[in-house]
Formats: C-alpha cells, sequence, structure tokens
C-alpha cells in the first residue's frame, strides 16, 4: 500500500514538473538551446565542411614539373576530402587577399622552378593554428610529388581504424548530443528543486505524510525524460545538419539512464547548496560548455594535452563522451561489463547521497517569512 | 544628485557583498569557463604520440630527433609518450594514445639500399581532425628527413612575406579572445542584475518616485557595474597570466581603453536585456550563451576569415565581420604584438581591412548608442508600471 502511495507521488510531481516546465518555458530554452548553439557554433567555426583549405595559386613556369605540382597540389587529399581549395591564380588579386587575410596562403611557383626546385609563400600568420595547417598541407603535397617523381626516401602509410573517418563535425555533433543529455539531467533536475524551494513549495512538500524523497525521485524522473528529449532534438540536428549517422542507439539510451540519474542527482546537490537558481543556471551551463571544449566533447580525452588528460581523469563527464562517442560512432558495439558497473555503482553513490539532501532540505528553515 | 548615485552605488555594492551570487556569477563563472578553455589551448599545438621504434639504427633515430623538436610559437608538435613498440602498440590499442608510428627495423638498411622505406600511421580515424593532424604532422617530419638526406632533390620552401615576423602564438590568440568574452559577459550579467533586480525585490516604484530622476540610477547602475567588471577582469587576466601566458604587464591604456569600450556594449546589452525581460535569470542565461557565442564568433573573426568560403562558414564569417566586438578583439591583439598604442587607422592595423574599419567606427558607437537609448526609454516605461506594487 504504502508502495502505490510513493508510486503515485512520483507519477503526481512528474506531471506536475513537466506542466511547470511547459508553463515556465525559461526552463527549457538552456537544454533545448544551448547543445545545438553549440553544436552549430562548434562545428561550424571549427570544424566545418572538409579539409580543403582555400589558398591562392600562381604558376609562373611553363615546364612540365611545374604542371605535375599544380596536379599534386589539386589532388593531395585527407582521408575524407581534398587538402587544398585553389580559390585565385592571378597574384595581384591573390596577394592582396593574402594581405586582408581573405586567404592565408598564396604558392608561387616560379618561371625557374624546374632548376630551382622551389616555390615561393606569401602569408597571414594570424596564428600558430592556422600556419600549420597550410603550411603543413604544402609540405605533404611536396612529399606527393617527390613520390611521383620516385625520389622521396621515406614515406608514410596511413592505417586507420575504419576505413571511412568520421567527419569532425559529426564527431561534434555527436558529443553535443551526449552534452545535452547530461547537461539537461542536471539543469533540470536543479531548477525544479530551486524553485521548490524559491517558491516554496519544499514546505509544503515537507508537510506531506510521505517522505520528502519521493519528490527527489521524481524531479529525477522528469530530468531523465527531458533528457531524452533534448537529445533527441540535438541528434536530428546534426543529422540533419552535421552528417551525423547515429549507431547503437538503444544501448546508448539505456547504458546512459545510470549516469543521467547520477546528473539529475548532482543537479539536485547543486540546487540544494545555492538555493537560487539564476545562481545556478549560469553556473551550470558555463561548466558543462567548457567540459564540453576541455574534458572530450571537442576531441577524444587521448589526443589532449598532459594537463587537460590529468584533468579528465578526475571529470567524470569526461567519461561520458569517452564511452560513448565510440558506441554512437559504431567504433565499439557497446560498454564493457567494467563500464556498466562503474556507471551503476557512480548511480548508486548518488542515489545513497539523495536521502541525506532531502533530510538536510527537511531540516532547512525555508519557510521564508511565511 | 552626487549624493543620490552615491547612495545607489553603494547600496548596490552592499547588497552584493551580502549576497555573494552576483559575485559567484560575475567572477566564477568566467573563471570557470576560461581555466576549461584553456586546457585545450594546447591541443592545436601539441598532439600525444606513441612511437613504435624498433630499431636504434641512425636512421631511425635521425627520423626520431626531427619529431621530438619539431615545435612552433606554442611547443613540440609531438608530446611523444613512449619509444617502446610493446609499450606504444598497447597504448594504442588500450586507447591511451589516439595514434601510432611505427619505424620498422630494418628501416636504415631499406634507406641504404634505396628500397621503399615506410613508416607506418595508425590513427584512430573517430575524428577526422585527428587523422588529418596526424598525418600532416608525419609528412612534416618526413619532409624534414628529406631536407637533411637528400636536399638536392627536395622541393624548397620559401616563405617571401607574412602579415607578422613571428606567427601570432595560438594561446596569446585565443586568450585575447577570452578577454573579450569575460568583459562582454561581465558587463552584461552585472548591467543586466543590478537592474532586474529593482523589479525582484520591489523596489521599482520607490525609484519612479524619486525627485531625482532617473539619471542618478542609471550613472550609479553602470559604476557599479564596472567596479564589479573591473574586478572580474583583473581575476581573468591573472588567470590567463598562468594558464595561457597572457601578457599581464603589457597591458597598456590603449588596451584599458578597448576593455571599457567593450564593456559599455556589455553593458548596454545587459540593460537592454533586463528592461525588456525583467527577470533576472534569462538575462543570466542569454549573457552566458552571448558571451560564449561571441567568443566563437568575434574571438576567432581573424581566423575563420580565409577559409569562409561559401556556405554555412562563410555567412557565420560574413555576420562576424560586422560585428563590433570582432574589431576590437583583433586591435588588441595587434596592440600586444606591435606594441604599438595608435592603432586607430586601417592602414597601421595589418588584420582589419578598409571596409570593417569604417564599418566598426559606425557599429561600436551605434550599439552602444541604440541599446542604451532603448534601455532608458523603456527603463522609464517599465518602471511607471511597476506591476500592482
Amino acid at each position: 500500500m504504502k508502495w502505490k502511495a510513493g508510486y503515485h507521488a512520483i507519477a503526481a510531481i512528474n506531471k506536475r514538473n513537466i506542466k511547470l516546465l511547459l508553463r515556465q518555458k525559461q526552463f527549457l530554452v538552456a537544454p533545448f538551446v544551448m547543445p545545438i548553439v553549440v553544436m552549430i557554433l562548434t562545428a561550424m567555426i571549427m570544424g566545418a565542411g572538409g579539409d580543403d583549405w582555400p589558398v591562392g595559386l600562381v604558376n609562373e613556369s611553363s615546364s612540365e614539373e611545374s604542371q605535375e605540382f599544380i596536379k599534386n597540389l589539386e589532388t593531395t587529399h585527407s582521408n575524407i576530402s581534398p587538402y587544398f581549395s585553389i580559390m585565385e591564380m592571378d597574384y595581384e588579386e591573390a596577394s592582396a587577399a593574402v594581405k586582408n587575410g581573405r586567404l592565408q596562403m598564396l604558392i608561387r611557383i616560379p618561371d625557374n622552378f624546374q632548376q630551382s626546385q622551389m616555390v615561393y609563400t606569401e602569408t597571414f600568420n594570424i596564428n600558430t593554428d592556422m600556419m600549420k595547417n597550410v603550411r603543413l598541407r604544402l609540405e605533404h603535397t611536396v612529399l606527393n610529388q617527390l613520390a611521383d617523381n620516385n625520389e622521396l626516401i621515406a614515406a608514410s602509410e596511413l592505417i586507420t581504424e575504419k576505413e571511412e573517418d568520421v567527419w569532425r563535425e559529426s564527431f561534434i555533433a555527436g558529443s553535443s548530443v551526449l552534452l545535452a543529455f547530461m547537461f539537461t539531467a542536471t539543469i533540470t533536475a536543479a531548477n525544479l528543486f530551486a524553485f521548490d524551494i524559491e517558491n516554496r513549495t519544499q514546505k509544503e512538500i515537507s508537510l506531506t505524510p510521505l517522505n520528502n524523497i519521493f519528490a527527489g525521485i521524481g524531479t529525477i524522473l522528469t530530468s531523465i525524460l527531458m533528457a531524452f528529449a533534448a537529445s533527441i532534438s540535438a541528434m536530428i540536428a546534426g543529422m540533419l545538419v552535421f552528417r551525423l549517422e547515429p549507431q547503437n542507439l538503444l544501448t546508448i539510451y539505456i547504458g546512459i539512464i545510470p549516469a543521467l540519474i547520477a546528473c539529475s542527482i548532482l543537479g539536485i546537490i547543486i540546487a540544494h547548496f545555492l538555493k537560487r537558481y539564476r545562481v545556478i543556471q549560469p553556473i551550470i551551463i558555463v561548466t558543462f560548455m567548457a567540459t564540453f571544449f576541455g574534458a572530450g566533447g571537442y576531441n577524444s580525452v587521448a589526443g589532449l594535452p598532459p594537463i587537460a588528460r590529468a584533468f579528465s581523469e578526475v571529470w567524470g563527464f569526461s567519461y561520458i563522451f569517452e564511452w560513448f562517442n565510440p558506441v554512437l560512432h559504431n567504433f565499439s558495439n557497446g560498454l564493457d561489463v567494467s563500464q556498466y558497473v562503474i556507471l551503476i555503482a557512480v548511480a548508486c553513490i548518488f542515489i545513497a547521497i539523495l536521502p541525506i539532501v532531502y533530510k538536510r532540505e527537511l531540516l532547512a528553515k525555508n519557510s521564508a517569512g511565511q | 544628485m552626487f549624493q543620490a548615485i552615491k547612495g545607489m552605488i553603494k547600496k548596490d555594492l552592499k547588497i552584493s557583498l551580502r549576497n555573494p551570487s552576483m559575485l559567484i556569477l560575475s567572477i566564477i563563472v568566467p573563471i570557470v569557463f576560461i581555466f576549461l578553455y584553456s586546457l585545450i589551448s594546447q591541443l592545436s599545438a601539441t598532439n600525444p604520440v606513441v612511437i613504435a621504434q624498433y630499431s636504434d639504427d641512425a636512421a631511425s633515430k635521425e627520423l626520431t630527433t626531427i619529431m621530438e623538436n619539431m615545435e612552433t610559437e606554442d611547443g613540440p608538435y609531438y608530446e611523444i609518450r613512449t619509444y617502446s613498440p610493446e609499450e606504444a602498440f598497447q597504448m594504442y590499442q588500450n586507447g591511451e594514445s589516439p595514434a601510432l608510428v611505427e619505424i620498422p627495423e630494418n628501416f636504415g638498411q631499406q634507406l641504404e639500399q634505396g628500397e621503399d622505406a615506410k613508416v607506418k600511421l595508425y590513427v584512430n580515424n573517430m575524428n577526422s581532425d585527428g587523422t588529418k593532424n596526424f598525418q600532416l604532422r608525419l609528412s612534416h617530419a618526413l619532409y624534414q628527413f628529406q631536407e637533411s638526406r637528400d636536399s638536392a632533390n627536395n622541393i624548397s620552401i620559401t616563405e617571401e612575406s607574412s602579415t607578422f615576423e613571428n606567427d601570432i602564438s595560438m594561446k596569446f590568440y585565443v586568450s585575447i579572445g577570452l578577454l573579450m568574452f569575460a568583459v562582454v559577459y561581465s558587463g552584461m550579467v552585472n548591467t543586466g542584475t543590478l537592474i532586474t533586480r529593482e523589479w525582484e525585490e520591489r523596489t521599482s516604484k520607490e525609484i519612479s518616485l524619486s525627485p531625482n530622476g532617473f539619471a542618478p540610477l542609471l550613472v550609479a547602475k553602470a559604476a557599479t557595474a564596472l567596479l564589479l567588471t573591473t574586478v572580474t577582469t583583473i581575476f581573468v587576466m591573472i588567470l590567463m597570466a598562468f594558464t595561457l601566458n597572457f601578457p599581464i604587464t603589457n597591458v597598456s591604456l590603449a588596451i584599458i581603453g578597448w576593455l571599457f569600450i567593450l564593456f559599455l556594449i556589455g553593458a548596454s546589452l545587459g540593460a537592454f536585456t533586463a528592461v525588456t525581460i525583467k527577470k533576472s535569470l534569462p538575462v543570466i542565461t542569454l549573457s552566458a550563451v552571448l558571451g560564449i557565442s561571441l567568443y566563437l564568433l568575434s574571438g576567432n573573426e581573424s581566423s575563420i576569415r580565409g577559409f569562409a568560403y561559401g556556405g554555412p562558414i562563410e555567412f557565420i564569417w560574413r555576420v562576424a565581420s560586422y560585428l563590433p566586438m570582432s574589431y576590437i578583439t583583433d586591435t588588441m591583439r595587434v596592440i600586444f604584438v606591435t606594441g604599438k598604442n595608435s592603432l586607430l587607422m586601417h592602414a597601421t592595423n595589418p588584420v582589419t581591412t578598409a571596409s570593417n574599419f569604417y564599418t566598426s567606427i559606425i557599429t561600436i558607437p551605434a550599439t552602444i548608442l541604440i541599446f542604451s537609448w532603448a534601455s532608458i526609454v523603456k527603463l522609464k516605461n517599465n518602471l511607471f508600471t511597476s506591476g500592482g506594487q
């Protein structure tokens, strides 16, 4: 009987929460908009399209070698696209474009290319990252030219895990979906808990004959449902715009539930301590955005600098990116048993903390003048 | 009037100190974002890799020495985590390293005999950016190896001219974008919440009845927001001095002037948002999202300019190029790099074009004036409709 009452309490809280969220649309803006904003801006600014880099190319030589070199520039490619896109072939125009930063490199093949074996460049060296990208592409082309002429003494052979690369924009979109899961669960739970404090509903909850923890379970349920909804919207955006081809969805949606329980309870803990949602909201938004960039969302943890790797080892959210991204992109069929065990153990630890939070809340003087 | 301004500033500062949530929002949020973002600032320069070096012959050693020494202004190209073949393959298979370079046992012998010497590159290609980065880095090493062993047949690349004497460090480039984010975000949040406070704490009616009019209110809110933003900016600069080598000692009067203009832009946007929405929660959320979006757009405009051709990226770049924050961010970069404080004309500023310069002359004051004016008008109307108080 008690179990039945508890079930009804949870269902009622969940229904109330959903109604509340639909009425207070300000709570839906961040969970639904932020992951998609991150996806669009990051994928477009830091990962749009293929690997083709716009350059200017001026050929002053009429030799066969220069034609071969141009052919190499046009055809040299990464695993997903050509490495160069030649935008301008007139020297004055190309040089002006470099000066204005509209092109980052002008490659000039001199008239004596056959004898000098030399090419000249002009650069808009705005930062080391841009320059690395364009200079190293040119060196890669030179190696291809030498290989064609049997003059290359040592070549490289690329061996990849899968035949086709996951495009950078698809990887970012996939990470944004995982961000939507974690972020929405955390912020929704925190907002709902803080809303109850600020609107003095905690007091009513504390006066019900049932244990107030049922309110917490209802909030966790709502947060997980919202996380699923936000992830679906982010996934559709990724599929439509950024070539995301999500795989193993059932495994992901089941496997991530313990993580979402932990995230929801974390949100409740944050709200319990900070109380006011105007404080909670930006802290959670910025922390998750930064987590996305610095701890496994933008790049896999193994590829991060040492300090970021060390940070990611202790920053729980990194593991969600690390474990679920390979599943999402079919580089792994599912999680290992040990990963499931860890996820469930973490969820259990947070579940054990939940009654403490609600007990503390019961003891807190939250009547706010009533 | 002066007494009213002083009183209002004192009141807002007292409330901020009594309830540190304002300070948390203003200081901690940019610091958390900047700290975590700066963790990946090294990402573009240095890639971790493992090398399976099977032989200690001279050729293998020469190649690995080249790989060790390759670097940019921001650091080495590779962080080589091991040379041991067993450990390297184990780390690669366990996912501890995203790439593995295998130098075969007979590498030196193959070179001596003029055979096809091949260095294998194993890459986890779950992100094409990683595949490209590792392939190009290895090509850079092999290009230098070719130059050292057979320069006669190599094709030399000579840089005839460049915009800057040395490439701008990516860490520095990022730090100025983040500084812009911190000032705009802080200006928005501080001004916005100081204004919404009057509705949320139901003091708007009292203000509307004050015989001193609106001027003291506006001046006091702006002055308090400026004080809080200055504190945030100083904290952010100190943090970035450690994490991104931000040249804190080179902050000149010209930089402070541009930061003040950024504050005015943030404050006018924050004030407009506040008087429009009248609730602090959406104002804060909007400030965070807008601040980070501005970092991605304006903080990187001069970077994306060179590859924004066609499709949505060109549209995004064009939008970014019209934003006044883009011009200010790049101008601050040039001031730091060149040490010249007089960069008001485009001819002396190598990262901006004439059209961007003239656009910015209009958009910078226009943004501040339009949003400030709209805020004042809305504030007047909204204060007199005090919602049942």
